[in-house]
């Protein structure tokens, strides 16, 4: 059954079949497994908070030392854990649903994930010598210029943004490309499905607000390391226009955090209620809608800096206008829910608590779009309420949904579902006996980032709570890792098509053969995988055996050592500017090596045999 | 009917017309624009936003240094106007690369390569030349004032990509020399043009924003 | 079937690429270097043509532009190409301008002389000779206050 590829001569096993891959599959297989690690970090950074301020006046950890945790928690979880678990799913399901052999350039995908990685492991290695950024998943200037942070803790804030940041923009411009490029013959637009749509959106945003992240960095440590005057008033420069340029990047960027969840969530629902989604071309113009007003929203993050009148009503019109397309679709969800036979699996469970948890957080962002309201609730722990509803609530459910869901494809067993669904439930209830009580919180006056607070200000109650429910979550995150070795190993073997799907992945064999498809599919309908099993009126058809085909003609890429060595040059150029510490030699040194690290391996990627 | 695919292209039936016209590439594509050059155009409408920034933050800080030079001080609009047509002329022979690579007239296809990467490093050349007169004679380093930070920060990273231009220019030129008349990359040479032709074209809003405005 | 359209597609677009001849090119050389020089001689000439800043801005923005279209229409054959590329480049151009519009209005303040280095200082300079005096001074500009 399986094709003599031309690819047979290199070794599927072992580290170096992994180090060298560009299959696509694999490479969705290393990012997973990466953003679960880095969300055990970051899952700790908060339970470390959390215990620190469950009680008033408590002395657990100094007031620095959190500084760093709610930074690091806030960065890992964001760029080290939603981003690489949504690029899992991209990376290992998008040509499988377009009906594609493979991504559009499979070797720039390797180096997608191997510079995602460095980045995260320079990031991480801020832990290793003690200089913990400590400023902030935001970075706000002034406070992030030498003067008030001598030590390197936000060079590895920066580096590892700028490094993460590239390799997202070369994975996006992979995936646009693949997705408009390489459907399957008869896959128009508007047949892909509303995963892939929501995808695409996705590497949009990412492709067009990078760029300004990049440059703000790039201005940010020039100020630390050349003494340029960028953020720095006295020099002429403007502090707020790092708070411009970051949230011109940071609005489209939690849009790219939270397109792929609802795009996870469509597919989830419509395969559990086994009703077509309801309403997808709408769904299909509001995720567009959604991305292009992200654009237009940026300076909400900033209602109370001052910019006038104006700006701030503008905005807030703009904000309150991109609240409607993202209400369109909750009820598209709720209505594709309505009248089917719903099957609650677990990966259900998520999807539905998505559209609630998500509505909770979307309620209380629509509260903070206007701006004199959100005098109030700013640096309050209201906003914290808000973004890990939407965050945690919405973009991490569907996220474990989607694992619950596309876990038989990828490994050919299912998870098991009474662990599963004891193990939702510990999350669900964790999450909300953590995060409502942060609403009551915030409006009783406590402010975000503070390491301790005082006993009469009447918060202790709220706060113990929402440590209980910090600790239930992670009771919650334990079962999960269980469940997921356990069904590695013991878990039922799923066979192709475990959940009677609606799209092109469920045709195929768990898991997948290398080269994906024996035979490229011709779609001639929006659920192609659907209508070919049953006919219009619901009956079950006579599928047509496989149609034969010569495994000769498939030509597999091989495998390339590049990527690994060329992400490895970025490294280097990176820690280049750590490192004047030890003499200016060093520095440049370190960083031209790695920039010519960057240029020969690149030659040799030209040259070799794709 | 089922569609078989290849994913290098070896002759399959969809090739067997123009068999001698493109080197082994990938199966069709949705769009029927290769991907590589697909891929070219979405990276420049990244670099839109990332030029944008650029261009966007030097128009916020040009007058705003608090003591040491200003624009109107430094800037040389004649040797400038010189490079830009330079760059300029540079673009015309990258389209005329392409067409004799297209043509495969192997000499001329090399010459013209050449000729655009000769073009880049005299562009390079007048930046450099600027950048010294600005830092040697004008006091005008990185860290000297707003305005200064911001100038080099744009025109450094337009220097870079075109740094990366001729890079990229060299080794095609090498590679042609190397390989000769088996190697003419229709589609990587024009992928190299786009990026050529991009690089210019900043480089003329650049010359108007940064350099003719500098009264406005 | 769909092969055929493939292939179809293919001679089509090696068609395309003969649209450009030689001599085209060379004539778009020649009015690109005309228009350069002409931009040249507008902001060299300023003061003896009598030309106000505003006007002078509209023609040298018109004329980049001119120059921008020529090139990615022509060289860069995007007059020639699948209109989804066009599509790119307009929308990222597009939604660039529009946002850096946008953070220019709001950043920029309106009483200030950001010549007179008045705009986001933390204290008053010492006044400087010089400010007032530029080494060349800019004979087009009676008002001392930005647009």
């Amino acid at each position: 059954m399986s094709a003599t590829t031309h690819s047979a001569g290199y070794s599927k096993t072992g580290i170096w079949s992994w180090i060298t891959t560009v299959d696509h599959k694999r490479i969705g297989i290393l990012y997973a497994v990466s953003a679960l690690l880095f969300m055990v970090i970051a899952g700790i950074d908060a339970l470390l908070m959390r215990t620190q301020l469950a009680m008033p006046n408590n002395d657990i950890i100094s007031a620095e030392t959190y500084n760093g945790l709610v930074t690091m928690h806030g960065t890992s979880m964001i760029f080290l854990f939603i981003m690489p678990l949504s690029a899992a799913f991209f990376n290992y399901f998008t040509p499988l649903l377009i009906g594609a052999p493979d991504v559009a350039f499979p070797r720039l995908n390797a180096l997608s994930f191997w510079i995602f990685l460095f980045g995260g492991l320079l990031l991480n290695s801020s832990y290793l010598v003690g200089q913990v950024p400590a400023v902030g998943w935001f970075a706000y200037a002034n406070l992030t210029l030498k003067q008030y942070n001598p030590t390197h803790s936000v060079d590895f804030w920066v580096w590892g943004i700028q490094i993460l940041g590239l390799a997202s923009l070369i994975a996006a411009i992979n995936f646009f490309t693949t997705i408009l490029n390489m459907r399957a013959p008869g896959m128009t637009l508007l047949k892909m499905p509303i995963f892939v749509w929501t995808t695409l959106v996705t590497q949009v945003l990412l492709i067009l607000a990078l760029p300004v992240i990049t440059v703000a960095c790039v201005m940010l440590s020039f100020d630390r390391a050349f003494g340029t005057g960028f953020f720095d008033p006295g020099a002429g420069g403007y502090v707020l226009m790092w708070e411009h340029l970051f949230w011109v990047f940071g609005h489209p960027e939690v849009y790219i955090l939270i397109l792929p969840a609802m795009g996870i969530v469509s597919e989830i629902l419509a395969t559990a209620s086994r009703k077509p989604l309801f309403g997808y071309t709408v769904m299909v113009y509001s995720s567009c809608a959604i991305g292009f007003l992200g654009f237009a929203v940026w300076a909400h993050h900033m209602f109370t800096v001052g910019m006038g009148p104006w700006a701030n009503a503008l905005f807030s019109a703009a904000t309150m206008l991109i609240a409607v397309p993202t209400g369109v679709k909750i009820f598209n969800w709720i209505s594709t829910l309505w009248g089917g036979k719903i099957r609650f699996t677990t990966a259900a469970l998520y999807a539905i608590s998505f559209v609630a948890m998500f509505t909770f957080g979307g309620l209380s962002g629509i509260m903070h779009s206007s701006p004199p309201i959100d005098t109030q609730h700013h640096d309050s722990y209201f906003v914290v309420a808000h973004f890990h509803y939407v965050l945690y609530g919405g973009a991490v459910m569907a996220l474990f949904g989607g694992i619950y869901y596309w876990f038989p494809k990828v490994t050919g067993r299912m998870m098991n579902e009474t662990l599963g669904k004891i193990q939702f439930w510990l999350y669900m209830i964790g999450f909300n006996v953590t995060f409502f009580p942060m609403h009551f919180l915030g409006v009783q006056g406590m402010p975000r980032r503070i390491y301790t607070y005082a006993p009469d200000q009447g918060w202790n109650l709220w706060n113990l709570v929402c440590t209980a429910g910090a600790y239930l979550t992670a009771l919650g995150a334990f079962l999960f890792a269980i469940n997921f070795f356990w069904s590695l190993w013991k878990g039922k073997i799923a066979g192709n098509d475990p959940w009677d799907g609606r799209t092109l992945e469920w045709s195929l064999p768990s898991p997948p053969l290398e080269h994906n498809f024996d035979v490229i599919p011709t779609v001639t309908h929006l659920d192609e995988w659907w209508h070919r099993k049953y006919s219009e009126d619901g009956k079950r058809k006579i599928m047509p055996p496989a149609p034969k085909f010569d495994p000769s003609t498939i030509h597999l890429p091989n495998p390339s050592f590049w990527p690994i060595v060329l992400a490895f040059g970025i490294l280097m150029i990176g820690t280049g500017f750590f490192l004047p510490d030890f003499g200016n030699a060093i520095a440049i040194g370190t960083s031209v090596t790695g920039a010519l690290i960057v240029l020969g391996s690149g030659f040799a990627w030209a040259y070799e045999k794709p | 009917m089922m569609l078989d695919t290849h994913h290098t292209g070896s002759a399959g039936a969809a090739h067997a017309e123009a068999p001698e016209a493109h080197e082994a590439h990938a199966h069709p594509t949705n769009t029927g624009v290769d991907n590589r050059k697909f891929a070219m155009w979405t990276l420049i409408a990244s670099e839109c936003f990332l030029f944008g920034t650029l261009i966007g933050n030097y128009l916020i800080h040009k007058n705003r240094g608090i003591d040491g030079p200003k624009p109107h001080e430094v800037y040389q609009i004649d040797i400038t106007t010189l490079s830009t047509f330079d760059l300029l002329m540079s673009s015309v022979a990258m389209v005329l690369a392409l067409y004799y690579c297209n043509a495969r007239r192997l000499r001329l296809f090399q010459f013209w390569t050449a000729v655009v990467a000769v073009g880049g490093l005299i562009f390079l050349g007048f930046q450099y030349f600027e950048f010294s007169h600005f830092v040697l004679k004008e006091d005008l380093g990185l860290s000297r004032n707003i305005f200064a930070s911001s100038f080099y920060l744009l025109t450094g990273c337009h220097g870079a990509h075109v740094t990366v231009g001729v890079i990229w220019m060299l080794a095609i030129l090498t590679t042609s020399l190397i390989k000769g008349e088996k190697w003419f990359n229709s589609t990587m040479v024009e992928v190299a043009g786009l990026y050529w032709h991009f690089v210019d074209v900043v480089w003329i809003i650049i010359f108007t924003v940064v350099y003719l405005f500098v009264y406005v | 079937m769909s092969n055929h359209n493939a292939a179809a597609a293919h001679s089509h677009g090696h068609d395309e690429k003969a649209h450009g001849t030689v001599t085209l090119y060379m004539i778009f050389a020649v009015i690109l270097c005309v228009i350069t020089y002409f931009e040249w001689w507008i902001f060299k000439h300023r003061a003896s043509i009598g030309i106000s800043q505003r006007l002078m801005v509209i023609t040298l923005l018109t004329l980049s532009l001119v120059k921008f279209v020529m090139v990615c229409g022509w060289y860069m054959h995007l007059r020639y190409d699948h209109k989804s590329l066009a599509k790119l480049l307009i929308g990222g151009m597009f939604l660039a301008s529009g946002t850096f519009l946008a953070l220019g209005i709001i950043v920029h303040p309106k009483e200030c002389d950001a010549r007179k280095g008045e705009c986001f200082k933390i204290q008053e300079p010492a006044p400087a000779p010089d400010t007032a005096a530029p080494a060349d001074t800019n004979p087009a500009e009676a008002a001392p206050t930005a647009p």
